[in-house]
């Protein structure tokens, strides 16, 4: 039928595109992580050898649980920062709120290195918090406050996030109807409790949504670290990019990969299940 | 000879319905037959799911039959799309085009076709003009009102002279007296225009309103095709006299047969209706439909008259009319309708009273269909 | 009977986490026209000489050009393609919808650190070298969601039937697209386009692992800073990079909310 050929024609073009440059490496890396090396004789040969190095260095496990840690340490914060926000403009800001929401965003609209390098410039060493520290006398000598650390690398990332988990909140605290609040109030319920028993719940899908947003593509995150970590602050995506710019270890670095995936597939796959629960709960 | 202005021969439509959960085949038309009439208003009429809209996008050219064929003045037509057929649709939701101000959006099918700029203008005026729009060339749609966007509509699918034109429930958005009024204008601009309509509702009173000839359909299949006095007279089956008007449905055991003329036993009564050759036979338990207006009611007489006895169990006052709910001792219902005129005070029937019910003969008819036991 | 009016703490909150987000751009812009090689208080002295020495810094133009150039490429690519698919996505319901979107949508959650070195595999077994176009290459990957986002929400406010009302009037499916939809979408098109722009413009993960021995603008931003006394010009060029982006974007909202304000019947 016409209808069936018009709409493969639509999807075929960017159908094709993802399928060659998206799915098609995943694939290859796929079969990478069975290889021994990536171009001369070891190239063919299919081993299991890297997933069994890569089972057994603890440690590899060990970084990818931490950085699971991290990550959800981060979505955690961020959601409970941006939610006062979100709220505030929803129900305090009147008119204005869509404006104010908009002007929360702006910063996100510039470059997220630039922002970055500057909050570096701030808190390093030679930078504006230590000269205005040792100008007023509160500490002896420059340190490199907060930088170079695992901690750095958390409040960089919420830094970065909270804006972006407000947006999903703010959304689903403008859908609550008023009128559910104004019946709570007439069935005697104290403002407190009325947050509490319909305004959160009813919000959960925002929340959750928001948590979704920060935490799964903080998984993979290695430039902040990088740029903030220091030696305390790698996080996993550090070692994946490690394995293919400096070791040059291709397979592992696909084993590794994979197993970044599979723990992303599986976040996902429980985090959709968590919604038509949150549903259950709004009502 | 003239061709007719459609015709559909075997044609049957099976789509998959798709859902979160299956596909499931849907049978929408079944093997139609339908020719019609160059020049008439030609309804489709029958509740939703019936197959109706189905039938429309058929002749249009949006659907393929799966099997069957289509002609549209005697050319084979079914595999055409529609862009190359003789006919044009005028849109439930309108569907004009919301960033092109009236006179484009009735021009466009002739900037399609290329016509000359001087010639589209002139063209358009005379179509604007048509549905009484004439002022309304530069409006945006979002500025008019729902009842004259469904004119520009109209006038968008008229300027290009189709053999066909196809209204799919047009006036379904607009309000009660809005409508009204705009059933009485399409009529006339049919009427003066002179190409076929073919219009499809489910609303039958605007079915009777304007049509020249109806087609009921449910369930895919057409059940009764004629002019709208002959359906509203003389339904040919249950569907179409429930779905036509309003009517009583009398069940009993049909006891004889003779020049045309059955009689019915109800209960321990007798009435009688026309009943036709294919009725079903004697001894069998059949329906006979009587419209609510033809039932002559009096205060009970004595027993053993003509007529089904019974006693009025509710009243209803409407303006023109007083329903009244007639509870026979048989234990079925019968709704009467009486007319208000001034001074008939001689029939004052109260709530509770026994009464009478009859009707003549030649006003009742008994389905052809016998009812299932 | 006027009331005092005290702000309440959700104000005093919200000012603090605005000043917090705004304080890092703030002070950049400010620092740049700082006659100091270093970000110490106080100021010494306005100047616009870091501004000037960008246009003698060859490398940093080099950077800037292959960076605007890629952007442009992938957001255009990114765009065509995204409508495509939120025009499919939108008017039919056909088999092979579902797999579609959630496999145009998938490059929004996946990490782009496994984006960037799955690339990598693919284009060095099939021979092609790392180069700033490589990396504009996974931009429109990453970019194909988001242009299918902003295209469908705008196609969703307008009848689904426009383009058979064309047809039935005489106009082929193609006449049908180029004559209504596209007009209808162009807004979304435009907002589309400078999203995608600034996603690509700056853009690191990605890139860092692609571009090989080219630079994009990000890389070189990152190479940077390890350079102390390049310091000012490249605070001077955040300065500058950041107002643009903010700009750009700024328009590009406004087109999408314009966008949104759809005639829905």
């Amino acid at each position: 039928m016409e209808n069936r050929s018009r709409f493969l024609q639509l999807i075929g073009p960017p159908g094709v595109y993802l399928f060659l440059l998206f799915l098609l490496p995943l694939g290859m890396m796929t079969l990478y992580s069975f290889r021994s090396g990536i171009s001369g004789p070891a190239h063919d040969i299919f081993t299991l050898n890297n997933y069994v190095k890569f089972l057994e260095n603890s440690s590899f496990q060990r970084l990818l649980w931490r950085s699971a840690g991290i990550s959800f340490t981060i979505a955690i914060i961020s959601v409970v920062l941006a939610y006062p926000l979100a709220y505030y403009l929803v129900f305090k800001a009147g008119q204005s709120k869509t404006a104010l929401m908009t002007l929360i965003i702006v910063p996100t609209w510039t470059s997220y290195l630039l922002r970055i390098f500057s909050w570096k410039l701030i808190l390093g060493s030679t930078g504006l918090l230590n000269s205005i520290l040792l100008s007023v006398g509160v500490i002896a000598q420059a340190s490199p406050i907060l930088i170079y650390s695992r901690s750095a690398v958390i409040v960089t990332l919420i830094y970065v996030w909270v804006p972006f988990v407000a947006l999903p909140i703010f959304a689903s605290l403008e859908r609550i109807d008023r009128n559910l609040l104004e019946a709570a109030a007439d069935l005697g319920c104290p403002p407190w409790q009325a947050f509490m028993r319909v305004t959160l719940p009813l919000s959960l899908p925002g929340m959750l949504a928001g948590f979704f947003f920060a935490f799964i593509p903080t998984l993979g995150e290695f430039v902040t670290p990088l740029l903030v970590g220091g030696a305390q602050g790698s996080m996993y995506g550090n070692l994946i990019q490690d394995q293919f710019m400096r070791a040059l270890n291709w397979p592992m670095g696909s084993v590794m990969s994979l197993a970044m995936l599979v723990e992303v597939l599986i976040f996902m796959f429980i985090l959709t299940r968590l919604g038509p629960l949150t549903d259950l709960l709004g009502y | 000879m003239t061709d007719f202005a459609v015709e559909l021969r075997n044609a049957t439509k099976i789509y998959a319905s798709r859902n979160r959960r299956s596909t499931e085949e849907v049978n929408a038309v079944k093997e139609m037959n339908l020719t019609i009439p160059p020049g008439t208003f030609f309804t489709l009429l029958g509740p939703s799911g019936c197959g109706k809209t189905t039938t429309l996008r058929l002749i249009a050219g949006f659907e393929t039959p799966t099997s069957g064929e289509v002609f549209i003045q005697g050319r084979a037509m079914t595999n055409v799309p529609p862009n190359k057929r003789p006919v044009n649709t005028v849109f439930q939701n309108y569907a004009l085009f919301p960033h092109m101000n009236v006179a484009r959006n009735v021009a466009f099918g002739l900037s399609v076709r290329r016509v000359p700029k001087a010639e589209q203008e002139r063209q358009v005026q005379d179509a604007l003009a048509l549905v009484l729009l004439s002022e309304m060339g530069r409006r945006m749609p979002t500025q008019l009102s729902g009842g004259q966007q469904q004119r520009v509509a109209l006038a968008r699918a008229l300027v290009n002279q189709p053999a066909v034109l196809l209204l799919d429930e047009p006036l379904g958005a607009l309000d009660l007296k809005l409508r009204k009024a705009m059933q009485l204008e399409l009529k006339h601009i049919q009427q003066k225009v002179g190409i076929t309509f073919i219009y499809v509702t489910h609303d039958q009173e605007e079915a009777l309103t304007m049509s020249d000839f109806i087609a009921v359909m449910n369930k895919g299949v057409i059940q009764q095709l004629g002019a709208p006095a002959d359906l509203y007279k003389k339904p040919a089956n249950r569907f179409v006299a429930d779905f036509i008007g309003e009517s009583n449905f009398i069940q009993g055991t049909l006891q004889s047969v003779n020049g045309g003329r059955g009689v019915l036993q109800v209960g321990s009564q007798l009435v009688s209706a026309v009943a036709e050759k294919e009725c079903p036979s004697a001894g069998s338990l059949v329906t006979a439909i009587i419209r609510p207006e033809k039932v002559v009611m009096t205060p009970a007489a004595a027993p053993g008259g003509e007529g089904l006895s019974g006693t009025v169990t509710d009243i209803v006052y409407i303006g023109t009319d007083t329903r009244y709910l007639v509870t026979l001792v048989s234990g079925q219902h019968v709704v009467v309708r009486v007319q208000n005129c001034s001074g008939a005070s001689a029939q004052e029937i109260a709530r509770g009273q026994p009464v009478s019910i009859g009707w003549a003969a030649e006003d009742a008819q008994i389905l052809n269909e016998p009812e299932a036991v | 009977m006027p009331k005092l009016k005290l702000p309440s703490a959700g104000a005093i909150y919200f000012i603090f986490v605005c000043a917090i987000l705004f304080a890092p751009i703030v002070l950049l812009v400010v620092f740049s026209f700082n006659n100091a090689t270093s970000l110490v208080f106080p100021l010494k002295g306005f100047t616009l000489k870091w501004y000037q020495s960008l246009g003698q810094n060859s490398e940093l133009l080099e950077a800037v050009r292959t960076s605007v150039l890629i952007g442009l490429g992938s957001s255009l690519l990114a765009t065509v393609l995204g409508s495509m698919g939120a025009i499919a996505i939108v008017r039919y319901n056909l088999p092979g919808r579902g797999v579609f979107l959630a496999v145009a949508a998938m490059p929004l959650v996946i990490p782009y650190v496994i984006l960037g070195v799955s690339l990598l595999i693919l284009l060095n077994e099939a021979g092609i070298p790392l180069s700033a176009f490589a990396a504009g290459l996974g931009h429109v990957i990453i970019s194909i969601p988001y242009a299918m986002l902003i295209v469908a929400s705008r196609l969703v406010g307008f009848p689904n039937n426009l383009e058979e009302a064309a047809m039935d009037l005489g106009a082929t499916y193609w006449q049908a697209l180029t004559r209504i939809t596209i007009p209808i979408i162009s807004p979304a098109l435009l907002a589309s386009f400078l999203l995608c722009f600034t996603i690509s413009f700056d853009e690191y993960a990605i890139a860092s692992f692609l571009v090989g021995t080219d630079t994009t603008l990000p890389v070189y931003l990152f190479s940077q800073l390890r350079f102390p006394t390049r310091l000012p010009m490249v605070i001077a060029l955040a300065a500058i990079v950041m107002t643009l982006t903010m700009t750009v974007m700024f328009f590009a909202e406004w087109l999408r909310r314009l966008g949104q304000t759809s005639t829905r019947k």
